[in-house]
């Protein structure tokens, strides 16, 4: 009960402190709006443009933003708490770090999945028609297990905000490199055979094609379980690295 | 059982000095060297420090933001390295009075956040963090935005932050600071009325008159280990430090003042009262200040 009663505080801390940023909450409520006009913008541009081309290249657009959403979460979440002097009490609370670091992420991720589905289903609609809509919806579960592995990812950058001070440039390193290699805004086949297996390791290009298949109704099992298992490896990873990286700080010492 | 127990507690820090354009050198600092105290229930132990005496590394590790690399401490019972959590549930901390708060969240908002990551229920959290507004005279304020507040109100509602979950130990480091008079002595009291309650209180303080208001023990600390430990009164005996006694004596029409500085102020007083030729219209005795103890202690620490 106890954890579960400071995960509810962490969740309702974090939507209290977008609701109050200024124009955070408009910026909730027109996100899916931004999202949808700026990424339909980007894919026409880059796709040869029929309908059918139009939402894969929507869905993978969507993949890479979701994807350095995820990643930076939580370090961005770490390094507000230092800058404000927050970090220090959070840490010499009783509540585990991971509770607050899910409970800020969870924040974000509904947020963006909301923003992801609200803006898929239009276009879900006009390609697809109504069981195209009604199957991005059902994208919602497979969008959530599929960010897992890349909070997990965040997980490890989060450690690595918390161990170094001057991790910002290394932050942005870590999720242009992430995006370039998401593997959902190109062909594969372009990507010489090392790479193309770097890409795969990673959770993006599976994600993607999970959620395209889902849309026009062939989603395979073979993804789910990919998803699930990438989730419980890249969790186990980055709730390693993590540990290990506070524990570090805590032998080093809050700079 | 002590409710704050160090034992020969090391710290050593690695820093980079630089050397040149790139190159740099790698250098150890000992920021503790072996430190070792204890606080009863019931008490405040006053740690006083130059600048860099490693103050505020011993919080943090009896707090377990820092991991010591030698030695061990106990907080209420529990290793501050293998029972953490337990360590975290048993203290209040104030580490820097004037920040660490949510900006955009109002008092009572930041109290309830923090209430519940210590254990509190939202109903238990709410009702603590009305009394602890209320306590700390923020009542009329706590609904308005952290951002808002002034200097005294952020260090006021920072410690009824530390004692939302009603801790059995309590750090401050430097809780008056920015305060103005009459706030400051609110807070005095209060410490001492937590004192009554069986709480122990960890405290620094620049303010040493404050120190010695409050606190029962002080330990002088300088590089990373204490040099002086004790009741205030017993450190300014230790010191040698002298007391200064004034006899204002009326002769014929003249007022004399009288001043001798002595270790021992009752035998000198009887002595100077049997000596006195003339009418004595007034004496004062003033004992030495902590503040002088201290720059004594640290003083002869550095020679």
């Amino acid at each position: 009960m106890g954890a579960i009663n400071e995960f509810a505080a962490v969740m309702e801390n974090e939507f209290r402190i977008i609701s109050r940023e200024p124009g955070g909450l408009a910026l909730l409520v027109i996100l899916p709006y931004f999202v949808a006009g700026g990424t339909a913008v980007i894919a026409s541009f880059l796709a040869s443009v029929n309908r059918y081309r139009f939402a894969e290249q929507f869905i993978g657009f969507e993949v890479v933003m979701l994807s350095i959403i995820m990643m930076q979460t939580g370090a961005r979440f770490l390094r507000e708490e230092r800058n404000g002097g927050r970090l220090e009490y959070l840490l010499a609370s009783p509540t585990n770090m991971f509770i607050v670091l899910f409970g800020t992420s969870l924040v974000m991720a509904s947020s963006i999945v909301a923003a992801f589905t609200v803006s898929l289903m239009p276009i879900a609609y006009g390609v697809y028609g109504v069981q195209g809509m009604m199957r991005a919806l059902a994208s919602i579960v497979l969008l959530m297990i599929g960010l897992m592995p890349l909070y997990g990812l965040g997980l490890a950058l989060s450690g690595l905000v918390l161990r170094f001070r001057d991790s910002d440039s290394l932050m942005g390193l870590i999720t242009s490199a992430a995006s370039l290699l998401s593997g959902a805004t190109y062909p594969m086949q372009a990507l010489p055979r090392w790479l193309g297996f770097l890409v795969k390791v990673l959770p993006m290009h599976v994600l993607d094609d999970a959620l395209y298949y889902e849309l026009i109704g062939y989603l395979n099992a073979a993804h789910v379980v990919y998803l699930a298992l990438a989730s419980a490896a890249y969790l186990s990873l980055g709730a390693y690295l993590y540990g290990r990286l506070q524990r570090s700080l805590l032998r080093k010492g809050i700079v | 059982m002590s409710a704050v127990e160090a034992r020969g507690i090391k710290k050593r820090f690695a820093a980079f000095e630089r050397t040149g354009l790139i190159s740099r050198r790698r250098i150890i600092v000992n920021a503790l060297t072996g430190l070792s105290f204890d606080i009863g229930w019931g008490e405040a132990y006053g740690l006083l420090g130059p600048n860099g005496a490693g103050k505020s590394t011993a919080v943090k590790i009896l707090s377990t933001l820092l991991l010591p690399d030698e030695g061990s401490a106990t907080v209420n019972g529990f290793d501050v390295v293998s029972q953490p959590r337990e360590v975290r549930r048993s203290i209040g901390l104030v580490l820097y009075p004037d920040k660490g708060f949510y900006a955009r969240l109002s008092g009572r908002e930041n109290l309830v956040y923090f209430g519940r990551l210590y254990g509190l229920s939202k109903s238990e959290a709410d009702s603590r963090a009305a009394e602890l507004l209320k306590l700390m005279d923020l009542s009329n304020a706590a609904d308005r935005p952290y951002e808002e507040y002034s200097l005294g109100m952020r260090v006021r509602l920072s410690i009824a932050r530390a004692l939302i979950h009603d801790p059995p130990v309590i750090y401050l480091d430097e809780p008056t600071i920015g305060l103005d008079p009459i706030s400051s002595k609110s807070v005095r009291e209060l410490l001492m009325e937590l004192k009554k309650n069986g709480k122990a209180i960890l405290l620094t303080s620049h303010n040493l008159w404050e120190v010695e208001e409050v606190c029962d023990d002080v330990g002088i600390i300088n590089g990373g280990r204490i040099i002086m430990e004790g009741e205030p009164s017993e450190i300014k005996a230790r010191l040698g430090l002298k007391y200064v006694i004034e006899i204002d004596v009326s002769v014929g029409s003249s007022l004399k003042t009288l001043r001798v500085e002595t270790k021992d102020p009752a035998v000198e007083l009887r002595r100077l009262l049997g000596e006195v030729d003339g009418e004595v219209k007034g004496i004062k005795i003033r004992e030495p200040t902590l503040e002088e103890a201290f720059v004594a202690a640290v003083s002869n620490g550095r020679n």
